[in-house]
């Protein structure tokens, strides 16, 4: 028997094919683009072929995310709060706080010692402070997203990008740019930022050890440390955090078809 | 039910759109009629108005009924092309689309049912300051009278007390004002057959109230909150208590028939703040889809005289109207009181969440939000979601995160609920 979590953000689908022993079988991170069925559709296909099984073999596909309504094919859905929480559990039964931060939105969540949610914010309307506020500062900076991280550990003086908003924060980088301040320093003064919108938002729910950080924005080692230096504590990131969302749908999957309920939790 | 619906509507709530539609048309043709007309603001005493004749249009009623209905978005867009700011009170901006084409004298870049005429003179309560500034510059606007009541924000019963008394002696002069302005001598014996009426409603309504303490849920938030319009239009009419004894007929026969407001109720909610106007019908549906059912409110379960209407004194109206407002301004100044009364309704109606709705252009409520979940959760247990939305305003809210808001706390409430029956 095989499951399949699905994760439909607004920038990346994720998909994760689980055995009936809750092992990863196979998982894939593709765009989305503007049909989420479609995405979400091509996404499982490839995964079901990559892993040479036939579609008669899954017993169940989980839906989360922003699409997860409007993928056809799914038997259920939960939100990607829930799946999230369950998918860093999983890896660390030890989490008691994650931290999404995903292509437009941001989430804190705060668990209890069984893993259960217990209190969680989202970000507003704005995406300040995702993905996409990252994709337009390095689109500014004429950098590769891919190699702000990096860049940002480098940094030698502090400089401040002041602004929450995208488009003035954008205004603001291109200010520094023509006072001819070092982009390293600019990059890591938009991890700072980001860090202070979110790190705010984290307090709210409270921060307790042990800190995960999930999203495809966890891969950026400078937002990490910067969330790091702004919440004081300690974060640890999967070795891919894009999919622990879909790693978590896929675990619900698991107990919906096998009918466990070995969580306790919601089915 | 419809086809497809997880919600059970109240049939007797179908009663409201004709009246509603009844009171705007009487709004549009007062003039005609040879009626005065107010423009009013806050919590403001409709009863003298009723009593002496007068229409009257409110503000926050008013603004309700655009933010369902099409074509509102022009009169947002007029009031910000003349300057105002997105940010600035969205009921406030709405009616002040409505002046300016009044203004202008245009009749045709909004249908018609979304227009009232112009003010003879303006009426506010000083509860909300936007609300006192707004009165002002209308004032102007119009070149016509005012009367403005001012108010304590109370922090004790004893300063309760004393701003009732404050208030009531306002609506001494209020009074005078409105004969000066209207020729017309103040009929005490009319105002206390309307006091009586008020009263009838309110203890009938909050029979209604009480029987929503039923499991499953007879009639939801929703439908109190449609059921405003006849609490607000009708009030101290006869057909008010009239509108509430068929309502409470209804009610009582789901109760006794154990008939819910949705399709298999598995939590009970209470809702914080005003309504999101334009999504009443969509949120119902989705918190229904989930099992869940709002049963208590702050807009509906602590105001328009829901507070002790036994005590309402029809032979002194003046200080029963002034007790109201007092009320409303208490509650509106001492979060901690709010927070009292939040506990007693999660108490009495058995709640398992509260959804606390911040709305971007009207933050006084907001404040105390954070304050009430952390304080119930202490005391109770009992957890809490903020959404973001705008009671009017489509331009501050998603759809999106907001349904995935409450998706996720009705998964967050499910998961505690197993974990504590499986313990």
């Amino acid at each position: 028997m095989f499951v399949i979590g699905i994760d439909i953000g607004s920038l990346a689908t994720k998909a994760v094919l689980l055995n009936g022993k809750r092992e990863i079988t196979g998982y894939i991170v593709s765009l989305t683009g503007p049909d989420s069925n479609k995405a979400g559709q091509m996404a499982i296909d490839r995964l079901i072929k990559d892993a040479g099984i036939h579609p008669e073999q899954i017993a169940y596909i989980l839906s989360t995310g922003y699409g997860r309504e409007n993928i056809s094919i799914s038997n259920g859905q939960l939100t990607e709060i829930t799946c999230h929480a369950r998918g860093a559990v999983h890896i660390d039964p030890g989490v008691r706080t994650v931290i999404d931060i995903g292509g437009q939105d941001s989430k804190a969540i705060s668990l209890n010692d069984c893993g259960d949610v217990i209190k969680f914010a989202m970000n507003d309307k704005c995406a300040a402070g995702t993905g996409r506020f990252l994709e337009v500062m390095a689109r500014a900076l004429e950098i590769d997203l891919q190699d702000m991280g990096e860049l940002s550990l480098k940094s030698k003086q502090r400089v401040e990008v002041s602004s929450m908003c995208t488009v003035f924060a954008e205004t603001e980088v291109i200010s520094l740019i023509s006072r001819s301040i070092d982009k390293i320093d600019i990059v890591a003064a938009i991890h700072r930022a980001i860090a202070s919108r979110t790190g705010n938002m984290i307090e709210n729910v409270g921060v307790k050890s042990r800190v995960m950080m999930t999203g495809g924005v966890a891969k950026n080692i400078g937002v990490v440390h910067a969330l790091e230096e702004r919440l004081d504590c300690k974060i640890s990131v999967p070795q891919e955090p894009q999919i622990v969302g879909a790693l978590g749908a896929a675990m619900f999957a698991v107990d919906r078809a096998t009918d466990e309920d070995d969580k306790g939790s919601i089915k | 039910m419809t086809a497809g619906s997880y919600v059970n509507r109240i049939n007797t709530t179908r009663e409201v759109k004709p009246v509603i539609a009844g009171w705007y048309e009487e709004l549009r043709t007062a003039h005609a009629d040879g009626k005065f007309l107010a423009w009013s603001y806050g919590p403001v005493p409709f009863e003298i108005f009723r009593a002496m004749d007068i229409r009257f249009e409110h503000l926050e009623s008013y603004g309700a009924y655009l933010a369902a209905r099409a074509g509102q978005e022009k009169l947002k867009q007029l009031s910000e092309s003349d300057g105002y700011s997105n940010d600035i009170c969205s009921y406030a901006r709405l009616v002040r689309g409505v002046a300016m084409l009044n203004e202008r004298g245009d009749k045709s870049s909004v249908p018609g049912v979304l227009l009232v005429e112009s003010p003879d003179f303006v009426v506010a309560f000083r509860q909300c300051p936007l609300m006192a500034t707004v009165y002002d510059y209308q004032k102007r606007l119009f070149n016509v009278p005012g009367f403005c009541i001012d108010t304590i924000p109370a922090h004790s019963e004893a300063e309760f007390q004393e701003n009732l008394l404050y208030i009531r002696r306002q609506l001494e002069e209020l009074i005078v004002f409105l004969e000066d302005l209207t020729k017309t001598k103040f009929d005490l014996d009319r105002l206390k057959q309307i006091m009586a009426y008020v009263k009838e409603a309110a203890i009938v309504r909050n029979r209604v109230l009480d029987l929503c303490k039923s499991s499953p849920a007879p009639m939801s938030v929703f439908d109190h909150f449609i059921s405003l319009g006849p609490a607000h239009s009708q009030r101290g009419k006869k057909e008010s208590v009239e509108y509430w004894k068929r309502l409470e007929t209804e009610v009582k026969q789901r109760v006794d028939n154990g008939i819910g407001a949705i399709k298999n109720e598995k939590f009970r909610l209470y809702w914080h703040n005003l309504p999101i106007w334009f999504k009443v019908g969509r949120l119902s549906e989705v918190l229904a889809r989930h099992g869940a059912v709002l049963v208590a409110a702050s807009y509906t379960h602590e105001l328009f005289y829901s507070h002790e209407p036994e005590k309402i004194d029809p032979e002194d109206p003046l200080t029963s109207i002034a007790a109201e407002e007092a009320w409303q301004s208490w509650l509106a100044a001492d979060s901690l009181r709010t927070t009292e009364q939040v506990q007693k309704e999660i108490e009495d109606y058995s709640i398992d969440g509260m959804i606390m709705c911040s709305h971007r252009t009207c933050q006084p409520a907001d404040i105390c939000e954070y304050d009430i979940i952390d304080i119930i959760g202490r005391r109770l247990g009992i957890p809490g979601i903020v959404i973001d939305a705008d009671p009017t305003d489509p331009a501050f809210y998603s759809d999106a995160q907001t349904e995935t808001r409450l998706q996720a706390f009705i998964e967050t409430l499910e998961a505690h609920k197993k974990r504590a029956a499986a313990s």
